[in-house]
């Protein structure tokens, strides 16, 4: 109780709330765990897709069973990490909800499209520049800005694609919109 | 010299908690523990006192069957927060 009983100066005062509010600050992270993971589970299956098109094979699309799969491994690690958070902020929470818009955003698109559409895939790309530049801005993190911006570009030129071609144009997307910023966001938080 | 000054944040832990608070959503026990360097008995007692002046709500949780202490600010505890920080300012100006 040593601590309650000496009278602050305003200098101590200020230093305290300057140190404690730059201290929370600092804990405004965001793990580069799921970026990676969908941009390399992404990386992966248009690539496979567009390499069984090539060869022929009559069930090409069966790389993006790995979407599911994905999803299982997110909501996991999301509500492992959930439990181990010990502090909420309204970043974190802004951006909580930022992906679930994405998500469902997602789901509705993927479930609901008409099937032959060749639109399906720069749309999702548009969808992924959304939730980029917002978590960069969110973060204050510009690769991720980026990134987003870059999967915008890839959507300009993925409209202008038809058929396999977009396979290529999303894997692009995926790696600077999602592997490049998520390997800088890990050397980042090391710091 | 800080006669006007509200006791109850003008106190280096309580006014360290308040800080944190004010800066995040909701926070564990153990992070404003982390992050004030108080022993947990000591943060114990400030906690309860400023939340009795409903400066801010303690939710009691449980998680992994182990019991969580998780304080948020309440509207109460920003105006006073603000005001403690303005009567400094209004110090500093006259100085």
């Amino acid at each position: 109780m040593e601590k309650e009983e000496k009278q602050l100066t305003q200098e101590e005062s200020l230093r305290i709330i300057h140190e404690m509010i730059a201290s929370a600050k600092n804990d405004v992270t965001s793990d580069s765990f799921v970026f990676l993971l969908w941009g390399w589970l992404v990386f992966i299956a248009s690539i496979s897709q567009f390499i069984l098109i090539n060869m022929e094979v009559e069930w090409n699309s069966i790389p993006w069973i790995l979407m599911p799969i994905g999803g299982i491994i997110t909501a996991i690690y999301v509500i492992k990490r959930g439990k181990k958070e010990k502090v909420k902020t309204n970043v974190s929470e802004f951006l909580k909800y930022t992906w679930i818009a994405f998500g469902a955003a997602m789901v509705v698109i993927m479930f609901f499209h008409q099937w032959g559409s060749s639109q399906i895939l720069p749309i999702i790309m548009t969808l992924y520049g959304i939730g980029l530049f917002i978590s960069g801005g969110a973060l204050k993190f510009t690769p991720l800005i980026l990134g987003g911006i870059f999967c915008w570009l890839c959507a300009i030129a993925a409209f202008q694609i038809e058929g396999i071609y977009q396979l290529l144009i999303i894997a692009t997307a995926v790696f600077g919109g999602y592997i490049i910023p998520g390997y800088l966001l890990q050397i980042n938080n090391k710091k | 010299m800080f006669n006007d000054l509200d006791p109850l944040l003008h106190s280096q832990l309580r006014l360290s908690v308040m800080s944190l608070l004010i800066s995040v959503k909701e926070a564990d026990f153990s992070f404003l523990k982390e992050k004030t360097g108080a022993t947990a008995g000591n943060l114990s007692v400030q906690i309860t006192k400023l939340a009795e002046a409903d400066y801010i709500t303690v939710k009691k949780t449980f998680k992994d069957n182990y019991p969580q202490t998780s304080c948020l600010i309440t509207k109460k505890g920003i105006k006073a927060f603000e005001e403690y920080v303005e009567a400094i300012q209004a110090y500093i100006k006259k100085n």
